[in-house]
């Protein structure tokens, strides 16, 4: 919990700025590369990098690269609760062995 | 993406069942068939085994609310009655691996063990995807409320 609470501290505190709000909005539409970002803004591309970097370490977007582009999308890991999602997986294996011991039930 | 080290799930179970029987349910695919792969209410339209390392399980699970997905564990380790070790990928109908940051591959390991005339089965799942439903409903769900977030900080 404790590393969930830091995790959504990171990605609150990068949002504490404008243009990487405005970023995030467009990139949760959909992917755009490096480029397309960079050309609606008035600054340089090697700000937008460093926008976009924030936003990556706060585990808000992920780049994947598409060729010679750097593709930019939505992926909010951050939000998500880890202990919550492990909850879920061991919801699947419970059922899953349920299955199990019913399948073996069946083969005696 | 390095996976989180808290991203691990341990589950044992102990089966009425003689080893050498748990064994075989968990590489025959009449058997896998039978519980691999069905969360409730869901179907597996497709399975295919090919049980030697390097090999696949290469299945789809088809959930009402879920949606189709497919799924790739390929055998990394073998050792026949004791341990089973597989590389779970996110998958499609031609089983190509497709791993992302949202839907990383994991690590499936089977343990079985003896004890006093049942078996005892250790799961040990490792890595898993940080969202088990479909990563696009999520996504438009995140971003429908990032999108409330950041309106409300830009009042701020």
């Amino acid at each position: 919990m404790v590393e969930y609470s830091a995790r959504l501290d990171l990605a609150f505190g990068s949002l504490a700025d404008t243009t990487r709000r405005d970023i995030l909005r467009r990139v949760a539409r959909q992917e755009l590369s490096v480029g397309e970002i960079a050309s609606s803004y008035d600054i340089s591309l090697a700000a937008v990098s460093k926008h976009l970097m924030v936003l990556e370490k706060a585990r808000l977007v992920t780049k994947r690269r598409e060729g010679k582009l750097q593709v930019v999308g939505f992926s909010p890991i951050a939000l998500t609760d880890a202990s919550k999602h492990l909850e879920r997986y061991r919801d699947i294996w419970e059922s899953r062995l349920d299955r199990l011991e019913k399948y073996l039930e069946q083969q005696r | 993406m390095t996976a989180d080290p808290k991203n691990e799930l341990t589950i044992v179970r102990v089966l009425d069942a003689p080893r050498e029987t748990v064994w075989r349910a968990c590489k025959e695919i009449d058997a896998l068939k039978q519980w691999w792969g069905l969360p409730n209410g869901a179907t597996m339209p497709y399975c295919k085994v090919d049980f030697r390392v390097g090999g696949a399980l290469h299945f789809e699970v088809e959930h009402p609310e879920m949606g189709k997905i497919w799924f790739k564990c390929i055998y990394r380790e073998i050792v026949a009655g004791e341990r089973l070790v597989m590389e779970q990928h996110f998958s499609d109908e031609r089983g190509s691996e497709l791993d992302s940051p949202e839907r990383p591959a994991s690590t499936i390991t089977l343990r079985f063990e003896d004890t006093n005339g049942k078996t005892k089965l250790t799961v040990a799942h490792v890595g898993m995807a940080s969202e088990v439903h479909r990563v696009e409903n999520f996504k438009e769900g995140w971003s429908k409320s990032l999108a409330r977030l950041t309106d409300c900080l830009s009042r701020l």
